[in-house]
């Protein structure tokens, strides 16, 4: 991110936080208002955090296929993948979408390995950095939709998810990605950084909703927790193994090669000793927090890994590594801190039916 | 572990089994069982299903619990568990289900 993009940012009411060695937008107007506005209307947040690589889809596909765990040389164009980058011990380093737009190849990284780190593991991949070059604005909720459809025509509703388009929007060349980490209709927004805030400012104007807010990473973890989404930076920084993190669906077994791969096949062939499950606790109880016991019938099971309080259920709602044969929904746990115990239950997750799975977008 | 513990992880654990069985088979899904978690997103983000993916996941479980899926229920076709909660509510275990109460 240059100097310019996050002094305009910081003018719009940004806060600014650090996320493994990025600047990331921490929040705006405050959590709850936020969550609230994804969940019931839409939300824009700029995805400072994000990093942006681009290779020529000739020259980097077959390099990016043996580093990535996921299917890369069978992506099609216009279309995005979504899939992981593992470090040599098959530890997540980074949540990635690739896509392949034309001759080009984009690979956005939201990354839990430290910069260096990252570069390293894409060593021998022809990939550019070009985050100072783009800016990522993520548009987020059951009403995302609308000012894509304003200022790009009613044709946009017929993208299909994980797909990525070329599209000038606000007299600018984008690229549009119909993705999302919310559980609700989600878009990004790939846009030349110098044009972000103007682009930025023609969102919020098409969007014509007074309920619309800008959101931050804050936020978006709340967003991620309770709509069951994968979170790099929760989750995926305490817990690292993807195996019990329930990644095995960005993951290609059958692919030869990947960074991480004869590590991640041993501990999958060795058996996976536990689980990350949904677990609540019951109405009025409060404070549940990574670090805590979970408990069945007094035994200790698992350990909270994240945990945070949903502004749509006013629960507080966490994620737990338990041991396999106790990961189930729908068991009555105890969460102990300290001498403090609490009732709750592991549950299915997510807990309720996003906004968004209520509409369809060929009747709006 | 008392007994109603044991007979409701007993339940859960056989419904899901029978639901993991038939995905793999009738999707020649490259997984096995222990791959997929159970809160795995079935329709777009997750394991990508299409429309005639999930009309093959409503006849799987109907075939296999007799139990019926409305037209629709999207809710119900979110993942594996809210699958297994729905057949546990519809067989009489609503205890075993693991949907906010």
């Amino acid at each position: 991110m240059t100097g310019t993009w996050r002094t305009l940012l910081a003018g719009m009411g940004a806060r600014f936080q650090d996320r493994s060695g990025r600047t990331a937008v921490a929040g705006f107007a405050g959590v709850e208002q936020e969550v609230l506005a994804v969940r019931r209307a839409l939300g824009l947040a700029p995805m400072t955090h994000v990093r942006v690589f681009r290779g020529v889809v000739d020259e980097a596909l077959y390099p990016l296929d043996e580093v990535l765990t996921g299917p890369v040389s069978r992506l099609r164009f216009g279309r995005v993948l979504h899939t992981l980058l593992l470090d040599p011990d098959g530890q997540v380093a980074a949540d990635a979408y690739v896509a392949i737009d034309d001759e080009d190849l984009w690979v956005l990284l939201e990354c839990v390995a430290d910069p260096k780190t990252v570069e390293a593991l894409l060593d021998g991949v022809p990939l550019r950095d070009e985050e100072d070059r783009w800016a990522v604005l993520s548009l987020d909720g059951p009403r995302a939709w609308a000012p894509l459809r304003e200022l790009l025509g009613p044709d946009v509703l017929g993208m299909p998810y994980l797909a990525i388009e070329p599209r000038t929007l606000a007299g600018t060349e984008v690229r549009v990605i119909r993705a999302g980490k919310t559980g609700e209709f989600g878009y990004w927004v790939l846009v030349p950084e110098e044009a972000a805030a103007a682009t930025l400012e023609a969102l919020r104007q098409a969007a014509k909703d007074p309920a619309m807010a800008l959101y931050g990473t804050e936020a978006l973890d709340l967003l991620k927790l309770d709509g069951r989404f994968f979170n790099v930076h929760q989750e995926g920084a305490r817990v690292r193994d993807p195996l019990p993190l329930g990644l095995q669906w960005m993951i290609d077994f059958q692919k030869d090669r990947f960074t991480g791969r004869e590590a991640l096949m041993g501990r999958r062939e060795s058996g996976v000793a536990t689980k990350v499950v949904g677990v609540a606790l019951d109405p009025g109880n409060r404070g549940l927090a990574p670090g805590q016991a979970v408990l069945l019938e007094g035994e200790p099971v698992g350990t909270v890994v994240v945990a945070g309080r949903s502004p749509v259920l006013q629960r507080d709602l966490g994620l737990a590594e338990v041991r396999r044969p106790f990961a189930w929904a729908g068991l009555p746990i105890e969460v102990r801190d300290g001498d403090q115990v609490q009732r709750g239950q592991t549950l299915t997750m997510p807990p309720f039916l996003p906004e968004s799975l209520k509409i369809r977008l060929d009747e709006v | 572990m008392t007994r109603d513990i044991e007979r409701q992880i007993a339940l859960r654990k056989d419904v899901v089994h029978r639901i993991k069985r038939n995905l793999i088979a009738r999707l020649s899904l490259p997984y096995t069982e222990e791959d997929l978690h159970e809160d795995v997103s079935l329709l777009g983000s997750g394991l990508g299903l299409d429309s005639l993916d999930a009309l093959e996941v409503v006849l799987a479980v109907e075939q296999e619990f007799g139990v019926k899926i409305a037209e629709g229920s999207v809710a119900l076709l979110r993942s594996i568990n809210t699958l297994a909660d729905h057949v546990l509510r519809e067989t009489g275990h609503p205890e075993a289900a693991g949907g906010l109460p």
